[in-house]
């Protein structure tokens, strides 16, 4: 996992919006009316950073946020109600009120009613999980705040309007330009987008505040985790997840991505990781999960077809990542699909039995080598060997190159956003290398690629363990041709070859095939 | 419980205050006038606490409280350190602080932006004068222009004038969208570099600002716009 580099700093390129992990200070409000909240504000955990306390009727009552965080600055708040009858947008606005970062309050939900030693042990598991979210908290800049107002789809009154209507806060991503690709092509953020606000202009990822729906999306396609998107960014729910499984007991077993909108929650074992949208859980997430011990995980939606239009990419990411685990002899529903419900049934966790043997765990979700990693350390852990399939959601792809029609002219490679394809160049011989475990099936090789229409590349969405194992081979090669007068390589054989193709009675070998570009213009 | 009960009008003189200040920070004639800004800064701090739970205010008051507090040897040293940072001293690298400099590097496309700007000041009704010796992009002059129009729109507030306060919510909006919300932030990164704690926290709150009201602006526009 990449340690987010803003936190180590308190100038950052941003500027100064950021709080040193040593300068965190964060409180965790227990609603007293819940039947675990004397274990939870029992609970033992790093006093120099973190306070609990227990206050009762807090469901009902967001003013006594104010009043527990007013003795002292408090940046991260941990909000662990019982009730579902509270107005998050108002409890979010106490929190900021009470001098609480903009996305720094996270709202959790502990038991009501039910008092046995398992909802206890789960509700502190839970709490660890959001403390360790909450430490890797981006902090936000101006500009990934949205503001958004409440009932603003209402028609509302002039007079209404002389009064602010109530704000709620929303994130949205910006670049971090000290590692986006975009400036080599990368439109991986672009492409996903499903309300076209990213868009690549001349190498910068400009973002449309006003388009911007929140999802998320853009975070699981970036494969540099360039997208910073506070509050749900990969960091912070990487450190949960690995926070809740490093918990070893019986209470991490179950984890389930919730998107932000969904209205019921699971109960039972499960632990909630929340997330903008469930398309922002890459199948990369579901297979790292129960690889690092989990006994399942699942995706909890909003609703069936959600603003994001992602119905089908979830339900193909679920399908991708039980087929791995029926390959790899592991029971496929350890992967779950937890359709949002209006109806007041609450999901339980699954009768499965699993291993409830657990490593310390690194989890790796998100970028351009989570999907070949969490696969590798799930085959690593079964030593089953997975046999390579074809699916239409795989994360991880073959590029499959033409070797009569390729021109090796280094499109593809220039384009690949992950480095999975290279060309190398010597000073007889011009290569093009696959490492298969860099690839993240995005395409842009083939999008870019000026003989497609020649069939020169196609990809093929194949997980092959064994391609993601031997390292960088060669998919196809020709000699190269050096500058009669720098003596630079500055093309290939066959690339020469089309353009004499194409030119014709026009093309001469003094012209196009003697002096590289440089030289050509100096002469 | 809680409810939100701010006014717009609040809202705007907040706007109007923060920017005059902002202004007066940058504009450099801290001889005559570093004890009033201190003292200014002060109470704007003490007025603006209801608008704690709006996400510019944790910038805002960082930078209100740390100029009301300062003391008669950081007063003193203020001229100084601005100099450092922006005055023509031959030794230096200083940070510029008009827009072209950030934007329009070219010098035909110079007067393109001047011509903006200036075009948004005379629609607005008024003119910028060289009197102070700033041109019309400096940073001083176009915080004091958004200073001006938030105080005409809590000043329609206060008059019951929905559709005047509206208009200069929309002037505001072009004026942030099309000028300062475009070199703020680049500004803000060159003095952040500079490591000088007092414009740093200065130039922060004014960018927390400037790109807070653009947003709010725009996300109440659609209300505005629809309220019968």
């Amino acid at each position: 996992m990449t340690i987010n580099p803003r936190m180590n700093t308190t100038v950052g390129e941003s500027g100064v919006y950021v709080a040193e992990p040593s300068n965190i200070s964060g409180m965790v409000l227990v609603c007293g009316d819940s039947s675990v909240a004397a274990g939870v504000a029992n609970m033992n955990i790093d006093q120099g950073k973190w306070q609990v306390q227990l206050i009762d009727g807090l469901c009902g009552n967001s003013d006594a946020i104010g009043d527990a965080v007013s003795t002292e600055q408090v940046d991260r708040l941990i909000l662990a109600l019982c009730q579902g009858e509270y107005s998050t947008t108002e409890v979010q606005s106490r929190s900021r009120r009470a001098g609480v970062e903009t996305f720094g309050t996270q709202i959790i939900e502990i038991p009501s009613h039910v008092d046995d030693h398992a909802n206890k042990a789960v509700a502190i598991t839970t709490v660890r999980g959001s403390i360790a979210r909450a430490e890797a908290l981006i902090s936000a800049t101006p500009e990934n705040v949205k503001t958004t107002f409440s009932g603003s789809d209402e028609k509302i009154s002039r007079r209404a309007l002389f009064t602010i209507p109530p704000i709620e806060y929303r994130p949205v991503p910006t670049i971090d330009i000290s590692v986006c690709i975009a400036g080599s092509g990368c439109t991986q953020c672009e492409k996903s987008c499903p309300h076209s606000a990213l868009k690549n202009v001349a190498g910068v990822v400009n973002v449309d505040v006003a388009a911007c729906n929140s999802c998320g999306i853009c975070v699981a396609a970036c494969p540099q985790r360039a997208v910073e998107f506070p509050g749900y960014s990969p960091v912070e729910i990487e450190h949960q997840v690995e926070a809740v499984l490093a918990t070893h007991d019986e209470t991490a077993k179950d984890i389930v991505f919730a998107c932000s909108n969904s209205k019921e929650l699971p109960f039972g074992d499960w632990q909630i990781v929340p997330v903008a949208c469930a398309a922002m859980v890459p199948a990369s997430a579901l297979l790292a999960v129960v690889a690092a011990g989990a006994r399942s995980v699942g995706i909890l939606r909003c609703v069936e077809e959600c603003a994001q239009r992602s119905r089908e990419t979830v339900n193909g990411r679920i399908d991708y990542a039980q087929s791995i685990l029926g390959r790899a002899g592991l029971n496929p529903n350890r992967v779950l699909d937890l359709p949002s419900s209006d109806s007041d049934q609450k999901i339980a966790s699954p009768s499965i039995s699993s291993p409830t043997q657990r490593d310390p765990v690194s989890i790796d979700i998100f970028g351009r080598t989570a999907a070949s990693n969490s696969i590798l350390a799930l085959n690593a852990r079964t030593h089953v060997p997975i046999e390579p399939f074809v699916h239409p959601y795989s994360p991880i792809a073959i590029p499959i190159i033409n070797s009569s029609t390729c021109t090796m002219c280094g499109t593809c490679s220039a384009a690949c956003p992950t480095g999975a394809l290279t060309q190398v160049n010597s000073d007889e011989w011009v290569e093009l290398t696959l490492d298969a475990a860099k690839c993240m099936a995005c395409n842009e090789c083939v999008a870019g690629c000026p003989e497609i229409s020649n069939g020169a590349i196609e990809l093929e969405l194949r997980t092959d363990v064994t391609a993601m194992t031997i390292g960088p081979v060669i998919l196809n090669s020709d000699q190269t041709v050096s500058c009669d007068s720098c003596k630079n390589v500055f093309t290939s054989a066959r690339t020469l070859g089309k353009l004499e193709s194409l030119l014709g009675e026009d093309y001469t070998y003094e012209t196009y095939g003697a002096l590289c570009p440089d030289c050509r213009t100096l002469n | 419980m809680g409810e939100n009960t701010a006014k717009m009008a609040d809202l705007a003189a907040l706007r109007q205050m923060s920017y005059s200040l902002m202004s007066a920070v940058f504009l450099g004639n801290w001889r005559d006038t570093a004890e009033l800004v201190c003292e200014t800064a002060g109470e704007v701090l003490a007025v603006s606490d209801w608008a704690i739970g709006m996400s510019f205010y944790p910038a805002l008051s960082r930078f209100l409280r740390t100029f009301s507090e300062l003391d008669t040897e950081s007063l003193a040293d203020i001229e100084s350190r601005y100099q450092r940072l922006f005055g023509p001293t031959p030794s230096s690298n200083p940070v510029p602080l008009n827009e072209t400099s950030y934007l329009m590097p070219g010098a035909e496309e110079t007067g393109w932006v001047l011509a903006s700007v200036e075009r948004h000041y005379s629609s607005a009704g008024i003119e910028s004068t060289s009197a102070s010796g700033n041109i019309p992009d400096h940073i001083s002059v176009e915080l004091e222009f958004i200073g001006f129009l938030s105080g005409c729109e809590a000043d329609a507030w206060a008059a019951d004038d929905f559709k005047e306060a509206r208009r200069m919510q929309d002037r505001q909006r072009r004026f942030l969208d099309k000028h300062m919300s475009k070199w703020v932030p680049i500004l803000q990164r060159e003095i952040v570099d500079r490591n000088d704690d007092l414009f740093t926290l200065a130039v922060q709150a004014t960018h927390v600002q400037v790109t807070h009201d653009l947003d709010f602006l725009r996300s109440l526009q659609p209300l505005m716009r629809s309220a019968t």
